[in-house]
């Protein structure tokens, strides 16, 4: 036994050795809380405590947890619980009462609808974006109807898009995702999507995009990297670039809002974190500065359904 | 064969001579060599993981790290501090009795000093350096921003052992007494043993829609530990009325009837004199129980959730939602946008490793204690 | 035995008037009948969840139809089309990809460790082996994501060709990684069952001239082979029941693979971990995921029984 204790204390003295190299002599981190508020709205803590659950879409959850740092500063015995998972998961998740507040990309279905109550949040906007590379150089934007092609796997080769012979790798969304069902809506007319993998981590996605030869998917405007090809949209009218400008003009149609649902009787914290949410105070100083969303109150053109 | 073996009589004897013994030979070196490499193909993954993932977790932070605001946390901080500076103390105490054994004679009385100083290390260095501890094990997870630590899902992890073994334990242990003292009707012990063995079969995904169906939804608690700890008891239970069953039936029936004889009850004779003879088999029985605890994440995810909340961080609060390390990993790939993902994986995956081989490591110990001869080791050693 | 019953009986009759005694024999009750309690509670809990399991996924079957579910292609719920055949196939072709890769070198550790190794790399590779077989799957399936997919994506071009459709996940990469998981516990119960191989039957075979490596294979493993099949059929359920681990590097795409090998696609439990975030429950869509979770415990139950098929004839 002693054998086997010494055994152990050498290979974690080993590993701990090593790990001295890690030694953390780095600058000390920001203060996780920004002690001097965006404003003088501090006055908001009033002692509450409690906790404000909310899942779903992860195109929207830079945003909820640019809200939710300032909301706990402001309310310091609130916490707010934010998931990921996908819009429809956020959506079932909301419905079924297992969170206050579902995030969603798209509106919920109609046997939804009645139970549930739509806050829009912000705008976004979504792209097609590809790994770049030689074969795709000269192909600055695609027109809908080519992009419906490409996703629904009728065309299987950049040659047949203008650019040099590569295959075309589709990697696809979850099937819960609500980027899939934007997009799905908006160019395919549907979820008609050829089935191939699906990588659901828009992180993982980039990375993914960046490493395999002729990879294309898409993503909300906020995970646009210099490094992937972003496709504009070509249509008789020319050339439109995914930016603030053309979505609130309405002339590039890739958009969704994003909605919060909350059931009908919203309990007061999540009522007012979506109060927090909707006030001109975040939607002017904090919402622009996270990159990819658009205030609702910019956009001159509105929707009624997917 | 044995026409070979006749024929050649003294062959027997000459291997060398023996027809298909150099490829025997030959087959022999190349099974062992694989059996070698494939043991050290584990080793070498789980050192390499500890090692990448040691220095996140054991980066101490010369500068005080900012308490979060959270509950607890300074409980929170003085018990990893604790944790860290006693595993400290104890390997720096074992390398001395090393060092001592080779060259001299290590006493029970040194042993026994070791121990406090031990002891004395892990209360004062967590006191004095609670400020200054790993950030990685005391900061709370981030979704999108780099820098987030494991400190709420180390207590998750262990508040979930705990909570599941309080349920497993009264009923596992209960079964079992049931099943291997008490048992009335052989058909109804049939029908235990089978249901059981279906429970044991049951995929793991299983256990996770019942308890989301049961409890977030038809009972509306949302996601809880408490459904978390319920479902993993559930899983365990096979595990553990198994085993303790074994332990109980192996204890030596003469006991159990000198102690009738004497007079006590069953109950009594259960109570007093098997279940304390059982006992260290049942506790390693609990042991395992706690590394499936810690191994499970799928029925997690289903009824516990994936967040961790500022407010209820390190509450005692069982009704609250919670990741535990294992959930936390499989989260943090697949649907976090940290940038430094990859070390925060790292890190917690060293930290189940460790856990795990702490767990196994007690278990064996545990389990050289069983029976008549664990009662002589535990009074000789005392 | 009729004597000391009177003697036990005078004995109760005496003492149970005591005010003690009758306590305690309240007691006894009590504590008698929770310990039954706690048995009816294991099996009333085991029928709960395959009443409740057996109800939704019967309810799915009926309403999409056993036959069209379980070899249909097309597995879109969106579209209300359940075909599980390329999830069916996906969890089989996974979890057999992992008994070759795995459980057999398993075995054939396990009989090398048992025969031929010496007594100290024996005691130290169990030791290894046993932390092994308990580190969480999710562990192994990140390191898997992290290290083994960009090799298997290497491998699959060199193979197939650089410009090939071919991806680092599916399922060659669930087999390894699966294989890898289950090799540790295939191993440790192949090591509990030859070692209970008689010693004296080796001996027997050692003097009558046989080598080592005979005696191994022509003797032990012979005699053990319920034991070492028994494992490996253990190692086969526990492939097929892997979720979390297996859905990190399978791809998720929900049709049979392109290319066998290097192509991305599905098992049952991984589809039903990504389908059940998003059903509502008493929906066709919860419900067939029920449906595929029976065929899943179907599985279990076959390896089970057969389990106990091969246990109960080593009366020997």
């Amino acid at each position: 036994m002693t054998h086997q204790w010494t055994l152990v204390a050498r290979t974690v003295a080993l590993a701990l050795a090593l790990s001295a190299f890690g030694c953390d002599k780095s600058q000390p981190p920001a203060p996780e809380r920004p002690q001097q508020a965006a404003s003088a709205a501090a006055k908001a803590d009033n002692g509450q405590t409690g906790t404000v659950q909310a899942s779903g879409s992860s195109a929207l959850q830079p945003l909820v947890n640019a809200a939710k740092e300032q909301f706990e500063a402001r309310n310091k015995g609130v916490s707010v619980e934010v998931s990921a998972g996908g819009s429809k998961k956020g959506l079932a998740d909301v419905a079924a009462g297992a969170v206050q507040i579902g995030d969603s990309d798209i509106f919920a279905p109609e046997d939804l609808k009645a139970q549930l109550v739509d806050h829009r949040v912000a705008v976004v906007g979504f792209a097609a974006m590809a790994n770049k590379g030689p074969f795709n150089e000269k192909i600055p934007a695609i027109t809908i109807l080519d992009l419906a092609k490409v996703f629904s796997g009728a065309v299987t080769d950049w040659k047949q898009l203008g650019g040099t012979a590569q295959p075309i790798v589709v990697i696809n969304r979850a099937p819960g995702s609500g980027t899939r069902a934007v997009f799905g809506s908006i160019v395919l007319g549907g979820d008609k999507f050829v089935e191939s993998q699906t990588e659901d981590n828009s992180g993982a996605l980039v990375a993914k995009l960046k490493q395999t030869k002729g990879a294309i998917s898409y993503l909300a405007l906020s995970f646009a990297d210099p490094e992937l090809r972003v496709f504009g949209i070509k249509s008789d009218a020319g050339v439109v670039e995914p930016n603030a400008a053309s979505i609130t003009a309405g002339t590039y149609p890739i958009w969704s809002y994003e909605h919060m649902y909350t059931k009908s009787q919203p309990t007061t914290l999540a009522k007012q974190f979506l109060d927090y949410m909707l006030s001109p105070d975040f939607q002017e100083h904090t919402l622009p500065n996270v990159k990819g969303f658009i205030p609702v109150t910019q956009m001159k053109v509105s929707r009624d359904k997917d | 064969m044995n026409t070979a073996t006749q024929s050649n009589g003294q062959g027997a004897l000459h291997r060398g001579r023996r027809r298909g013994s150099a490829i025997e030979s030959v087959l022999l070196k190349l099974l062992g060599a694989g059996s070698i490499l494939f043991a050290l193909g584990y080793v070498v993954c789980l050192l390499y993981l500890l090692i990448k993932g040691a220095s996140k977790i054991a980066s101490f932070t010369t500068y005080a790290s900012p308490l979060a605001g959270v509950d607890n946390e300074s409980a929170m901080r003085f018990v990893m501090g604790v944790c860290v500076f006693g595993v400290l103390g104890w390997l720096g105490v074992a390398g001395v009795r090393v060092i001592v054994s080779r060259f001299g004679v290590w006493t029970s009385a040194a042993d026994r000093v070791g121990t406090i100083v031990a002891v004395v290390v892990a209360l004062g260095g967590a006191v004095i350096a609670r400020d200054h501890l790993p950030r990685f094990l005391i900061s709370l997870p981030s979704e999108t921003t780099a820098g987030g630590g494991i400190g709420p899902e180390i207590f998750n992890t262990v508040y979930f052992a705990v909570l599941s073994t309080m349920i497993t334990l009264p009923i596992g242990v209960g079964a079992a007494v049931y099943l291997a003292r008490f048992a009335r009707s052989p058909r109804f012990v049939a029908v235990v043993r089978v249901a059981l063995d279906t429970l044991a079969s049951l995929p793991s995904i299983v256990y996770g829609l019942f308890g989301f169906l049961v409890f977030v939804v038809e009972m509306k608690m949302g996601y809880s530990l408490f459904a978390g700890a319920v479902v993993l008891a559930l899983l365990n239970l096979p595990l553990v009325v198994g085993i303790a069953e074994e332990s109980i039936v192996a204890v030596p029936r003469e006991l159990d009837e000198a102690s009738l004889a004497l007079g006590a009850t069953p109950i009594q004779t259960t109570a007093r004199v098997t279940l304390p003879y059982a006992w260290p088999g049942i506790l390693s029985a609990l042991v395992l129980s706690i590394g499936r605890v810690f191994a499970e994440s799928a029925p997690l995810i289903m009824t516990a959730g994936t967040t961790i909340s500022r407010a209820s961080a390190y509450s005692l609060n069982p009704f609250r939602g919670g990741e535990t390390l294992a959930v936390h990993l499989w989260y943090v790939n697949s649907a976090g946008l940290s940038p430094d993902k990859v070390d925060v994986s790292a890190g917690t995956a060293a930290m189940l490793v460790v856990l795990v081989a702490l767990t196994n490591l007690l278990a064996a110990r545990l389990a050289r204690l069983g029976g008549a001869e664990g009662t002589r080791v535990r009074k000789a050693t005392r | 035995m009729g004597q000391s019953a009177t003697i036990v009986d005078t004995a109760e009759t005496v003492t149970e008037r005591s005010p003690i005694v009758m306590r305690s024999r309240f007691a006894e009750d009590v504590v008698r009948f929770l310990l039954t309690a706690c048995g009816v509670f294991v099996v009333l809990t085991t029928v709960t969840m395959i009443g409740f399991l057996a109800h939704a996924g019967l309810r799915g079957m009926g309403a999409v139809g056993i036959w069209p579910l379980l070899t249909g292609r097309v597995w879109k719920p969106e579209a209300d089309s359940y075909g599980g055949l390329a999830l069916i196939i996906g969890t089989f072709a996974s979890a057999s990809g992992a008994l070759v890769i795995g459980a057999v070198p398993a075995v054939l550790a396990a009989v090398w460790l048992t025969e031929f190794a010496p007594p100290s790399i024996k005691v130290v590779e169990r030791r290894i082996l046993e932390v092994a077989s308990a580190i969480p799957s999710v562990v192994y399936g990140w390191l898997a994501l992290v290290y083994l997919v960009p090799i298997v994506f290497a491998v699959a071009h060199a193979v197939r060709g650089s410009d090939a459709p071919v991806t680092g996940e599916g399922l060659a990469s669930a087999a390894v990684l699966l294989g890898v998981m289950v090799a540790p516990t295939v191993l440790l119960l192949s090591l509990d069952s030859l070692s209970r191989v008689p010693r004296a039957l080796r001996d027997a075979s050692a003097a009558l001239g046989a080598s080592p490596w005979q005696t191994a294979f022509r003797v032990s493993v012979p005699y053990a082979w319920r034991g070492l099949l028994i494992a490996v059929f253990f190692g086969f359920a526990r492939a097929a029941g892997e979720t979390m681990a297996v859905q990190m590097v399978i791809g998720g795409a929900r049709r049979l693979p392109r290319d066998f090998l290097f192509s991305p696609t599905t098992t049952i439990s991984a589809q039903i971990v990504m389908d059940m975030q998003e059903a509502r429950p008493g929906t066709p869509q919860n419900d067939v995921l029920f449906s595929m979770a029976l065929v899943l415990l179907l599985v279990s139950v076959v390896v089970v029984l057969v389990t106990r098929l091969l246990g109960r004839q080593r009366l020997s």
